[in-house]
């Protein structure tokens, strides 16, 4: 019975990651030349601009436009509010390696004869492969767990069959099954973006252009081009945000509950706090082997805790939830394993910001100290914390944003009666409350913003891994 | 400050490919050594084992007369009283100037001011750089101070490594000179790594050669370049005219007519080594007898000049002119040699050296 389902929810996945992965990819690359490389007026603004999705979780978005458009579920529906949430995965890595290109190279090509559309297919495509491939398996990882907001357009997928049949039958083999094959595609994924970050190396050797980029006049093109990108961020931004205002709006006129909004804030932002020192804590081991004692079993430690990012958030809580039934009953449903759900999830982001914070603190360091008479704890003491406060802050940033907008592990985990911003909203808004549930999605908007103008400052950081 | 002797020296990091293969090395105390090789021989390896940073396969570092590694005993790097200089600085970002030079003293002597102001003074600094960060210092100023921190703790030797290969030409000289002043002024034992043999001549008491993780010559900078132990070592640390000779008595006959030969010499075949600055060039009509040459062309470089000479059958030697008054490409100039030259086995081959044409 179960079998021409799988082949209809994998047709589903599959047209629907694909379809994303293109949309992204036309949109994204199309944006950062336009953003790096064209004389479009405003450049810097439509660069915080094109990053602002980012700010609004993809649930949201989906409630945004369903709440607005009931007619919407269906592919074309989805497919338009994916692409909307989940293109900045591709401008940002594509807008930062425009700006890691070397001008020389296109000055030369033009010297040479060539046009600027042949300039971009055959001088500046090629180099941008590695990022533009890095953001659309990104895209694709996303769409594979995306569970929110695709659930929300009712358009079935792996990731909300897994949900529905968990809901129904509680920890059927059926989910099981499905959760299998999700994971193999996950699993295909990061094969690819493992080899894909071996290589990355190679392609950021020459960064550093020594010279000022002369944007190419558009000319003629200026309007168009104008009102491409602000079709674009009309679409990916103004949208949910007017429809949040719209709800929020009408929600005030059913007076909110701000004794409770209040709560579950405070309830999110603990939990986050948790998670976020919890995360970093274990990523400062695994940060700091990656680098300083490069090996192979350094290697296997870091390349395993990328399998978190991307095996679904819903995988992982199913995964949680059978195993703290079997082995440790008295834990099931406690914030103890709903933290470690979020360990699994965001330990990557962690870790990236971790490794490259202890990239900067070079052993030179800790030998000019030693030379200096320095003990090996007052050394910690005094270089390597100091150090790498920074990357270990905004690692534990990154994870505590990320866990305020979870929402799927969140669902399955939490103990019973905690709420947090992301399930309120979704219980709200899962009964057609969409006045009710506009307030908490105000919060987190509110919340995701600072990360997302940290990502525009900060384009060569990884987003999510 | 103590003396430092290395015996023996050798360190493989993959088996059986030495970086060090044997090196002994003895600096006096309060002497200034340099270590001059090119890129790959070794010499930053040797300033590593010295400092305590790695263990060597074998062999032994003895400071003053504590034996620091070697016979089984490996002082760290912490109790070895070695002062460190690194490559571009190597200032901790995080902390003020202050903060690095005191970084080494007891907790009780990092907050009174006066050593940090002292030692500013000494690698001749203004005081009131001590509250900036490492970030807002010039290249030339981030190296006097990592030189005060190495200096703060009283170490009983400072290891310097390529401190001025990132500094531009200006600033190099103007950096050295008060690098040189700061070690003077406290009698310091100094260990200086550098590839520049410019650097090395012109700062270190006596220079040791390395090649290839072997110690080839360790002498004073005149010596050196007078006297140097083989061809290679002539031309590596200068310019280097060399002929092929017949040594006759204590002379040798060349393509630049009879030259002097220093030292002992037996009769027969030899390569003689001559410096550019040695070749004096006149009118061919004012000295009749002397060896005719064709002016290749002429390198004008300021405070001299270099003249390529081409001679009848030996090809093209160097000759370095002070003055305005040069001769123009393609004229004719007699050529003499003034001093003595050093004489070498011949070449087995029977091939020169590459001309080296390097300042």
């Amino acid at each position: 019975m179960l079998r021409p389902r799988v082949g209809e929810l994998l047709w589903n996945t599959l047209r629907l990651v694909l379809g994303t992965v293109l949309c992204c990819g036309v949109l994204g690359v199309g944006a950062a030349w336009l953003v790096e490389r064209s004389s479009v007026p405003g450049r810097r603004i439509w660069h915080v601009l094109l990053v602002a999705p980012l700010a609004v979780p993809a649930f949201v978005n989906s409630y945004a436009w369903i709440s607005l458009l009931p007619g919407l579920d269906t592919y074309a529906g989805a497919l338009l509010v994916v692409t909307l949430s989940y293109f900045p995965f591709v401008y940002l890595p594509v807008a930062a390696a425009f700006r890691g290109l070397d001008p020389a190279l296109e000055d030369t090509a033009r010297g040479l004869g060539l046009s600027t559309w042949a300039v971009f297919l055959r001088v500046q495509l090629p180099q941008l492969r590695i990022a533009l491939l890095g953001g659309g398996l990104l895209v694709a990882l996303h769409l594979l767990a995306e569970f929110g907001a695709l659930q929300m357009l009712r358009y079935p997928t792996f990731t909300t069959a897994i949900y529905d049949q968990y809901r129904a039958t509680f920890n059927g083999p059926g989910a099981t099954m499905l959760a299998g094959v999700l994971v193999m595609l996950c699993l295909l994924l990061l094969l690819a973006e493992i080899r894909l970050r071996g290589r990355r190396g190679y392609a950021r050797s020459g960064r550093g252009a020594p010279r000022p980029v002369r944007p190419i006049a558009l000319r003629r093109l200026t309007a168009p081009a104008l009102l491409a990108l602000g079709a674009l961020v009309g679409l990916a931004v103004a949208v949910p945000l007017w429809s949040l205002g719209y709800w929020m709006a009408r929600g005030a006129a059913s007076a909110v509950d701000w004794a409770t909004l209040a709560t579950t804030t405070s309830t999110t932002l603990g939990l986050a706090a948790a998670a976020a020192v919890l995360t970093t804590a274990m990523a400062l081991p695994t940060g700091w082997l990656a680098v300083r004692a490069r090996g192979r079993v350094a290697t296997f430690l870091e390349r395993s805790t990328y399998l978190g990012s991307s095996v679904p958030g819903i995988v992982v809580a199913l995964a949680l939830v059978t195993v703290s039934i079997r082995v440790t009953p008295w834990l099931y449903q406690t914030v103890p394993v709903l933290l470690a759900a979020y360990a699994i999830l965001f330990l990557p982001r962690a870790i990236v910001t971790v490794r490259s914070a202890v990239e900067q603190a070079p052993p030179l360091y800790d030998d000019v100290a030693a030379s200096l008479g320095s003990s090996a704890p007052d050394r910690l003491r005094r270089i390597t914390l100091p150090l790498l406060a920074p990357g270990i802050g905004a690692g534990a940033a990154l994870v505590f944003l990320a866990v305020v907008t979870e929402l799927t592990a969140t669902l399955l985990l939490a103990p019973t009666g905690t709420r947090t911003l992301a399930t309120a909203f979704w219980a709200a808004s899962s009964a057609v409350e969409y006045g009710a549930a506009a307030p908490y999605a105000v919060i987190m908007v509110l919340l995701s913003a600072p990360a997302t103008v940290l990502l525009s400052r900060d384009a060569r950081r990884g987003l999510t891994t | 400050m103590s003396s430092l002797t290395v015996t023996g020296l050798t360190k493989a990091y993959t088996a059986g490919v030495p970086v060090l293969d044997g090196v002994d090395l003895h600096v006096p105390s309060g002497s200034f050594t340099a270590l001059l090789g090119p890129s790959g021989c070794g010499k930053t390896t040797l300033l590593r084992l010295i400092a305590g940073f790695d263990d060597p396969d074998a062999g032994t570092v003895v400071v003053g007369d504590r034996l620091v590694a070697g016979g089984g005993r490996s002082v760290s790097a912490r109790r070895r009283g070695v002062g460190f200089v690194p490559q571009e600085g190597g200032l901790f970002p995080h902390l003020t100037v202050a903060g690095n030079i005191s970084f080494g003293l007891p907790r009780r002597q990092r907050r009174e001011g006066s050593r940090v102001r002292e030692l500013l003074g000494l690698v001749g600094l203004d005081a009131a750089l001590a509250d900036r960060s490492p970030h807002q210092l010039s290249g030339g100023q981030q190296q006097r101070v990592a030189l005060a921190r190495a200096l703060a703790p009283a170490p009983s030797l400072v290891l310097l490594d390529e401190p001025f290969s990132s500094l531009d030409a200006t600033l190099r000289e103007e950096t050295r000179l008060a690098v040189s002043a700061a070690l003077d002024a406290i009698g310091a034992t100094a260990v200086l790594v550098t590839h520049d043999q410019a650097e090395a001549l012109s700062m270190a008491d006596q220079v040791a050669v390395l090649r290839q993780g072997r110690l080839v010559q360790l002498t004073d900078p005149r010596t050196l370049y007078r006297s140097p132990q083989d061809l290679d070592v002539a031309t590596f640390v200068g310019e280097a005219v060399v002929l092929d000779a017949d040594v006759r008595s204590g002379t040798a006959h060349c393509a630049l007519g009879a030259v002097p030969v220093d030292g002992r010499h037996p009769d027969g075949r030899a390569r003689v080594l001559l410096r550019p600055e040695q070749l004096r060039l006149s009118d061919p009509a004012a000295a009749p007898e002397a060896v005719v040459a064709r002016i290749e062309g002429v390198d004008f470089f300021g405070h001299d000049a270099r003249v390529r000479l081409i001679l009848a059958n030996a090809g093209t030697v160097s000759a370095r002119l002070v003055g305005a008054d040069l001769p123009a490409t393609g004229e004719q100039v007699a050529v003499t040699v003034r001093g003595s030259a050093q004489a070498f086995p011949p070449a087995t081959t029977g091939e020169l050296p590459h001309p080296v044409l390097s300042a």
